[in-house]
């Protein structure tokens, strides 16, 4: 009973929340908009820890409906929870991260005007994403689905003033529907050959597909995906989503929007298992979005747009573990990236609010802006250290574990194990990147903060050094989720975590070579290899493919609406009604008033009627 | 003769519009209109009342013997009927209430209850010549309130309307009448009856003429691809509540039209041209959103969605499933109400500036944050995000198409995303955007109770509509499942 | 032969009535024209009743007479006023109700 409860209040409370702030929290009260927001977040997570302990010490699996939504002729959906490990693990994760990213923002969006409204679609993307967890039928994750993809857009656009903003919450919405149509497209199939979207049918009776049929389920659900977790074709809204406050986009990464994607793959898994060249095909999406990220991320200056890009590598590799059937890997990696990643870019943030005053308003810092922080802000900086330790993969932080675990999965492979040692590497190598060239050392081509940093006060120290921690033991997860998963305890194959090792290192020591030895390589390169910086910032190319792309159908549409309809189309049905109107006037030419043209016209008339008596007399016969 | 309580649903806007044109002074003529349509609402719930307890499936009214050449007046309410028929008295309640502050004369309410009544007998009738008779004289007070109390352009909006969708009904006229005359000289029976025309031998080898003839009266009213340039024009230049009620209840004429008449009669040509009819709602899907993309008015953004958000529901029809249709079926109730209120919210704005171009504006959101929320609201049911109304009436016609023909479902999805391509950017200027130098925000005061009052109905329902669509489906589901194809 | 000839006389006066009425311009001269037509019918009505000895047909043929006469005083007197209004004898310039 307890469990239910839980598993209800994980959705109920948030909204309630929603609705408290939206109903009580206006005026004066709007500038403790958090505070509802923060308590329903830490019920959520004593809620889902709750859950995951039940669900760990052997709760059978809670799938119940709980009103209908559609139902036709009984073969539709209704809404439902379904809490089992799968969805317990990645919940606990998303509401403790989610708790701290709020606590965060309640400092960091500290006397923005829109303070209330901004945390309101803080936390409607958390319900949402809340929602999508534990939905039990594919058509209402969708609902949540789409749920995430509204309040990305109300967030990145935040600042709605700025013209960078409103484009890149455009286009993040944009993209995301085109993969929602992939999502949207599976979902009828299913609703198709199986009248309903519950997981438990669907996965039941997936053998019983045509084999097409299961495959192209199977990839429209995986289209849907790379437009949330950002994979190559689809990848290219996240880069542009760093216009909104960095709280939204540490939010984004590590707990909210982009795991929706992997986790849908995670869940989908049974489906997937009958499409085998769907999963071929994910390895080699996720490998190669792994890997040219992270060549992208090390070319990069904008320190969220590092972290951005880093974020596409990593779920690259959480992609290519879910196409090696490693489901356990991918969730790992989720898990432990979903806390590293949110102190980067908490960090990132600090070191930001830090420089406000030398940013002159812009809302975000690029490395030419940072430089020699350690000295100022010790604790960004260890904190950052213990970030970047975790996502290169470094022991005994918790990204060793897990990156471990997905290279395992792919090692029977020679080419794919090379290429993600290669790109284990580059991730090591543009986090240390970031770190040295932001936090340490002292280089002539830095401007450097130019007026007193501010210090993160306590509501942004507190999250930064909870996540630190997080990252440092998150580690330890493993064997206890793959309790929960079912899977083999993970053990260290020594083989694969010394290359993994190895290649850790090796990045670490090119970071180094290039940023401390050599302090200005980082700029030297670029005046040298213009037009490869310039590749990279355009994701060699794709950026200005879909760019195009977008213009071209603006250019039909302006075409359809105005050469075709305005200028063709419609003129010609008027010109239809003239014509009716100068049929009218010929006809008036034969009535001008001449008694004696009557006349004619009526012995006319008169001759042609006998005629056709005569006619008609003469075939009687 | 009984107590005729259907034939009260038309009669009594019918009445009250000749009473309000009547009246001594304007003021008068206001109040006694808006009592009148509540009044209305409130009876046609009241007479579908059974319909919600499932005690019956329909109310047949046929009060009078049948006369020269068969014709009967026969009225009935089931549940399309009534779901339409409490959408006209809804809308035009809204639509009265919305235009509350227009100084306008008696003829102006009162029309609006001519047309009310006029569009009560379309959806009652079960007589083709009734139903051709509502039909046309729904046009007359659309003229009216087209060519009296539009902008600028309105009277050749208002010749272009009427003469477009007067050659539509000849051809309906012309269709209808053949098939009863064919029907009788096969069966030897004068009869209007759309009961006893389904299926009817009558056309034979004429059927797909007839059939054209009728597709295209009913098609210029949904409107269907090349007949729909009448509708830009019509909605831009008329007034917000015309423009809320011509697409609100007006075109919902034209798949009511196909859904009893063209589906009853010719099952064998619809299954027939199943693909042309599907192809006909995608391209209807895609050139309406692609139009919308282009536009920069306002009004005329709207109403370009209006044409593909009906292509939805043609393409609901054309999958001949039973969720198709009842997909189709409430997507008529879903565009009602999302491009209805979104008429009114853009009528709103031109009230307080007289302008509708997207350049017009900028920065709303701060000058006007309720006005926001509830555009930015039925913005997003109309692009059909889940959770609300329009996403379901989407769903279940693409869920209709896929079961029948997965292509034509796959490329009608692509309507989803041209949605956001035209919503979003419109959306983001308006009200989000710093307003240029030409702009006219800062005339714009935020909504006020009575608006808030009549735009909170509509996100209510849109709301409900969006969460529990069943109860409402419900009553969709006996036309539905009588025209679906046999699996 | 006789029979011949005098249906020749009927249609030759039914002709010259017909030209009348279309070639000439003045009004007067049109209704000479309406009158012979009328005339070339009633004496083809007078003879087919004497071919039959049918009293109807000639009953038709004084009501006829009767018809033209009146037909000819309105039509005249007509004429007449169209003349002092207008000071003009020929049909084509009147053309006030011409739309």
């Amino acid at each position: 009973m307890m469990t239910q409860y839980a598993a209800l209040g994980v959705v109920a409370i948030p909204a309630c929340a929603l609705l408290v702030g939206n109903l009580f929290f206006h005026g004066r009260w709007a500038s403790r908009m958090h505070l509802p927001m923060i308590l329903s977040c830490l019920l959520v997570s004593l809620c889902s820890l709750f859950l995951a302990w039940e669900v760990h010490s052997g709760m059978p699996l809670l799938d119940a409906a709980l009103r209908p939504w559609i139902s036709l002729n009984g073969c539709m959906d209704s809404f439902g929870l379904r809490i089992d490990a799968l969805s317990v693990s990645v919940l606990a994760m998303v509401a403790v991260v989610s708790t701290l990213i709020h606590v965060y923002a309640s400092a960091y969006m500290q006397g923005d005007p829109g303070y209330g409204r901004f945390f309101l679609y803080f936390h409607f993307f958390f319900l949402s994403m809340v929602g999508l967890l534990v939905s039990n039928s594919y058509l209402q994750l969708y609902i949540f689905w789409e749920g995430v993809g509204l309040s990305s857009f109300l967030l990145i656009g935040f600042w709605r003033h700025k013209e960078s903003a409103r484009a890149a919450a455009w286009k993040a919405f944009l993209v995301n529907r085109i993969g929602d149509v992939g999502f949207l497209l599976a979902v009828l199939l299913m609703l198709r050959y199986f009248g309903t979207t519950r997981f438990e049918v669907v996965f039941r009776l997936a053998g019983e597909l045509p084999p097409g049929i299961a495959a192209l389920i199977a990839g429209l659900l995986f289209w849907g995906a790379c437009a949330k977790s950002a994979q190559f074709p689809l990848h290219v809204w996240l880069p542009d989503a760093m216009e909104g406050p960095t709280p939204v986009s540490a939010l984004m990464h590590a707990a909210t929007m982009v795991t929706a994607g992997v986790f849908l793959l995670a869940r989908s898994m049974p489906l997937f298992a009958h499409a085998p060249q769907v999963m071929s095909a994910m390895r080699a999406i996720g490998l190669l979005t792994a890997l040219a990220a992270a060549i992208v991320a090390a070319t990069q200056k904008d320190l969220k747009r590092i972290l951005a890009y880093s974020t596409i590598s990593q779920l690259g590799f959480m992609v290519l573990a879910l196409g090696a059937g490693n489901v356990l890997a991918a969730v790992f990696h989720l898990i432990t990236h979903g806390f590293f990643k949110a102190l980067l870019f908490l960090c990132a943030g600090g070191v930001i609010f830090a420089l406000h005053d030398s940013l002159h308003g812009a809302t975000s810092a690029s490395v030419d802006d940072a430089g020699g922080l350690s000295g100022r802000l010790p604790i960004l900086t260890g904190a950052f250290l213990i970030g970047a330790l975790s996502l290169a993969g470094l022991p005994p932080f918790s990204g060793f574990f897990s990156k471990d675990l997905v290279l395992e999965s792919v090692f029977s492979s020679r080419p794919l194990a090379v290429l993600s040692l290669l790109t284990a590497a580059g991730s090591s190598f543009y986090i240390f990147r970031m770190w040295l060239l932001a936090f340490l050392g002292d280089r002539s081509l830095q401007r450097g903060p130019s007026s007193p940093v501010h210090a993160p006060g306590l509501r942004m120290k507190v999250p930064i050094l909870s996540l630190a921690v997080l990252s440092a033991a998150g580690g330890m997860l493993g064997a206890p989720l793959a309790a929960m998963l079912g899977a083999p305890a993970p053990s260290l194959d020594l083989h694969v975590s010394a290359w993994a090792l190895g290649s850790a290192l090796l990045g670490f020591g090119a970071a180094w070579r290039a940023c401390m030895s050599r302090p200005d390589f980082d700029w030297d390169w670029r005046k040298r290899a213009g037009a490869f910086e310039r590749a990279c910032g355009r994701d060699f190319g794709w950026q200005d493919f879909t760019d195009g792309f977008a213009r071209a159908m603006k250019e039909c549409a302006d075409v359809i609406a105005d050469a075709w309809e305005n200028r063709r189309w419609d003129p010609f049905t008027e010109s239809l009604a003239d014509s009716c109107v100068g049929l009218g006037e010929q006809a008036c030419a034969l009535c001008r008033g001449r008694v004696n043209e009557y006349a004619a016209w009526m012995f006319l008339g008169t001759l042609l009627l006998i005629f056709a008596w005569v006619l008609r007399w003469v075939s009687c016969f | 003769m009984g107590v005729m309580l259907l034939t009260w649903l038309w009669c009594a806007p019918a009445l009250a519009s000749a009473l309000i044109a009547a009246l001594p002074s304007r003021r008068l003529a206001r109040a006694a209109a808006l009592m009148a349509s509540a009044g209305i609402l409130a009876y046609a719930l009241y007479l579908g009342r059974p319909l919600f307890d499932q005690t019956s499936l329909a109310i047949l009214e046929m009060p009078f013997p049948a006369s020269a050449f068969g014709i009967r007046y026969t009225l009935a309410l089931d549940g399309l009927s009534f779901s339409l028929c409490a959408l006209t008295a809804l809308l035009t309640l809204l639509s009265l209430a919305a235009s509350w502050k227009s100084e306008s004369s008696q003829g102006f309410w009162s029309c609006f209850l001519a047309l009310e009544a006029a569009l009560m007998g379309v959806f009652l009738s079960r007589d083709l010549f009734w139903f051709y008779v509502f039909w046309d004289l729904a046009l007359v007070p659309m003229f009216f309130i087209i060519g009296l109390w539009g902008s600028e352009g309105r009277r050749k909006a208002a010749y272009k309307f009427f003469l477009y969708t007067a050659a539509g009904s000849l051809c309906l006229l012309l269709g209808l009448l053949s098939l009863v005359v064919l029907h009788q000289r096969v069966t030897g029976i004068w009869t209007w009856d759309m009961a006893e025309l389904a299926l009817s031998p009558g056309p034979g080898r004429h059927a797909p003429w007839i059939f054209a003839l009728l597709f295209i009266g009913f098609g210029v009213k949904v409107p269907v691809f090349p007949l729909h340039n009448w509708l830009p024009e019509a909605h831009t230049e008329a007034p917000a509540a015309g423009s809320a009620l011509l697409a609100g209840s007006m075109l919902k004429m034209g798949v009511f039209g196909i859904l009893r008449v063209l589906l009853p009669v010719f099952p064998m040509q619809c299954w027939r041209y199943l693909p042309w009819l599907g192809t006909l709602a995608v391209i209807n899907i895609l050139y309406g959103a692609f139009c919308a993309m282009a536009q920069k008015d306002l009004k005329r953004l709207v109403a370009f969605t209006s044409v593909s958000h009906m292509g939805f529901c043609l393409l609901g029809i054309a999958s001949m499933t039973n969720v198709g249709l009842q997909g189709a079926s409430l997507q008529m109730i879903n565009h009602g109400l999302s491009t209805g209120g979104l008429f009114l919210l853009v009528g709103m704005l031109y009230e307080r500036t007289h302008r509708r171009g997207i350049e017009d504006f900028g920065a709303l959101a701060e000058k006007a944050p309720s006005f926001t929320f509830f555009f930015g609201f039925i913005l997003l049911s109309s692009i059909g995000l889940p959770g609300l109304n329009g996403f379901v009436g989407e769903l279940l016609s693409l869920l209709g198409m896929a079961q029948s023909y997965f292509p034509l479902a796959l490329l009608a999805s692509m309507g989803a995303i041209l949605a956001a391509a035209y919503g979003l950017p419109a959306f983001q200027k308006v009200f989000w955007a710093p307003a240029g130098p030409g702009s006219v925000s800062e005339k714009v005061m935020d909504l006020d109770l009575r608006e808030q009052l009549i735009l909170s109905t509509l996100c209510l329902l849109i709301l409900w509509l969006g969460l529990s669509p069943g109860t409402l489906l419900r009553l969709l589901q006996p036309t539905a499942s009588l025209l679906a194809r046999p699996v | 032969m006789i029979e011949l000839l005098l249906r020749l006389l009927c249609a030759g006066l039914f002709i010259l009535g017909a030209a009348f009425l279309v070639r000439r311009r003045e009004l007067l001269a049109m209704l000479i024209g309406l009158e012979l037509m009328i005339n070339a019918a009633n004496l083809m009505i007078v003879r087919t009743a004497l071919a039959r000895g049918d009293a109807h047909g000639l009953a038709a043929a004084l009501i006829v007479i009767a018809a033209a006469a009146a037909e000819a005083a309105v039509g005249v007197a007509l004429i007449l006023a169209l003349y002092r209004d207008f000071a003009e004898p020929e049909a084509e310039e009147i053309r006030e109700l011409q739309g």
